[in-house]
């Protein structure tokens, strides 16, 4: 019966073709552009905490350290919890760098017998959130490593990165709670509407003998499925504009290269507005009641 | 089949029925008939569920109205039918469709739908015009549409108002027969008519005759029409 009832909710989308495409249309015109805005936003974010929200410790040690111990020194620091990126120059590496960057004129400066350049560490750390201590912290583990000289960190970077996690909670959650918003009610006003469109229809179903299941099941089986395709549809759209415009940013000049969105987005698109539109579904069935 | 006691019903201060009492049993046949504003069809309502019990008793096909709840309304109209005056068929819909209607709510086999449908339309010969939209038949041939999905589904008790409203004297005589003969298979059938001759021309079925409230109860007027079909 359940089953019957639920094929016989999808059978109505074709009964008024018109209809039921308008919604889909609207469902997709509105998770289009709500998709394209949190799109955006998650891509913007993305970039600037791969820009911006790394804290990064430049390690020296001191000329003539024994190369050995240097080299289990800097893997240790490598495994540091927070660790995202690291890259180590031995003293030939830093020269070979110079005299590409100098050429000639760096040979008066750079006598070949003695490399004066230390080695050195550049490490990048994904501060936890909450604590302000991080920072010195790090410093004062890695100034007290035997062989060190000198390790230098930028304190405005901690600053940025902070900074990043509070536009996530001030700027994304609302966002993001306008966008449900927005399709709740653009999506949810669509389908109940249409629906109540159909009251007659509900009231000589009761007169005949249904019960409100009979009339509420096949309303809500329609409405997620309008739901579901103008979302999915809308999603499909938003994958293949996703893929062109990283493609572009990807390439010269930008160079940007942009994270794919996270799987709950994608999962979100559809499932938000499928439920919404079941909902409404009900809310339909429930308002035709005499 | 329908025990009324001692009904009483009001629209605001206007009395409608009053003390009304009668019986109908098991594949009885009776008319419903009185001038306008007599209360036929609200007294029709109320034994469908469509207006509330307000005062007295009523049982319709073994279902109790006094308290009966929203949830268990379609357990009553499945055992208790109606022909409307309006028809309320879905005009888009086919006739096959339409007469479907009250087995397809109850999750009736799709075998047996058809084969129950096929009858209905063969006993209203509607067969020709089973593929047709109803907003394409005329209004005799919608009449017959309603009864028809009335009839298929096999109720205990069929209330039919007016249902020969918009037939013509040949095709209320046969709408007459046809009805008798669902009584005479054991569907108790009450039928609301001003049509006089019709009844003369079923001498054997009871008449149940409704009067105008009494004027000390409220002025009667001929707007009590209106007000019995207001939602």
């Amino acid at each position: 019966m359940t089953a019957r009832l639920i094929l016989s909710g999808l059978a109505d989308l074709f009964r008024r073709p018109s209809t039921s495409l308008s919604v889909i249309l609207g469902v997709f015109a509105t998770v289009f552009l709500c998709g394209l805005l949190a799109l955006a936003q998650v891509g913007l974010d993305g970039a600037l905490a791969k820009g911006q929200g790394v804290l990064r410790f430049q390690v020296y040690w001191k000329p003539g350290a024994d190369a050995a111990l240097t080299a289990r020194q800097m893997d240790w620091m490598r495994a540091l919890p927070g660790v995202i990126e690291a890259k180590a120059f031995t003293p030939e590496a830093a020269m070979a760098v110079m005299r590409g960057s100098l050429g000639g004129a760096a040979e008066p400066l750079l006598p070949g017998a003695v490399n004066p350049l230390p080695y050195t560490l550049l490490l990048g750390f994904a501060p936890p959130e909450h604590d302000d201590k991080f920072a010195k912290e790090t410093l004062e583990r890695l100034t007290a490593v035997d062989g060190v000289a000198e390790v230098r960190y930028n304190p405005a970077a901690i600053d940025a990165a902070r900074s990043l996690g509070l536009l996530g909670a001030q700027a994304v959650l609302p966002l993001g709670a306008i966008l449900a918003l927005l399709v709740g009610l653009v999506v949810g006003n669509t389908v109940r509407l249409t629906l109540l469109r159909r009251r007659e229809e509900f009231e000589i179903m009761r007169l005949v003998g249904a019960a409100e299941s009979v009339i509420a099941l096949p309303l809500v089986a329609g409405a997620a499925a309008m739901g579901f395709v103008g979302a999915g549809l809308a999603a499909t759209a938003l994958a293949f504009l996703w893929s062109a415009v990283a493609g572009q940013l990807a390439a010269a000049p930008l160079w940007l290269s942009l994270a794919a969105p996270p799987g709950w987005l994608w999962i979100s698109l559809i499932a938000a507005p499928t439920a919404v539109s079941a909902l409404a579904g009900l809310a339909a069935a429930m308002e035709s009641r005499p | 089949m329908i025990e009324v006691q001692g009904l009483r019903h009001c629209f605001g201060r206007r009395e409608v029925l009053r003390d009304l009492t009668f019986s109908l049993e098991k594949g009885g046949f009776a008319f419903l008939t009185g001038p306008s504003g007599a209360g036929k069809s609200t007294l029709l309502r109320i034994l469908h569920g469509s207006l509330p019990l307000q005062e007295g008793r009523a049982v319709a096909a073994g279902h109790d109205l006094v308290g009966l709840r929203p949830s268990k309304l379609h357990q009553l109209r499945r055992d208790v039918a109606m022909v409307f005056q309006d028809f309320k068929i879905l005009p888009e819909r086919s006739v096959a469709d339409n007469v479907a209607l009250p087995l397809v709510v109850r999750g009736t086999p799709a075998a047996r739908i058809k084969r129950r449908v096929s009858s209905a339309l063969t006993a209203l010969r509607l067969t020709e015009l089973a593929n047709r939209p109803c907003a394409e038949l005329a209004g005799g041939e919608q009449q017959r549409v309603a009864i028809a999905r009335a009839v298929v589904a096999g109720p205990r008790l069929m209330l039919a108002d007016e249902p020969t409203g918009n037939l013509d004297w040949d095709l209320s005589l046969r709408l007459l027969d046809i009805l008798r003969q669902f009584s005479a298979h054991g569907t108790a059938i009450l039928m609301a008519t001003h049509n006089q001759a019709l009844v003369a021309a079923a001498p054997d079925a009871r008449i149940i005759r409704l009067e105008r409230a009494a004027p000390d109860a409220a002025p009667t007027s001929d707007a009590a029409d209106d007000m019995e079909e207001a939602p």
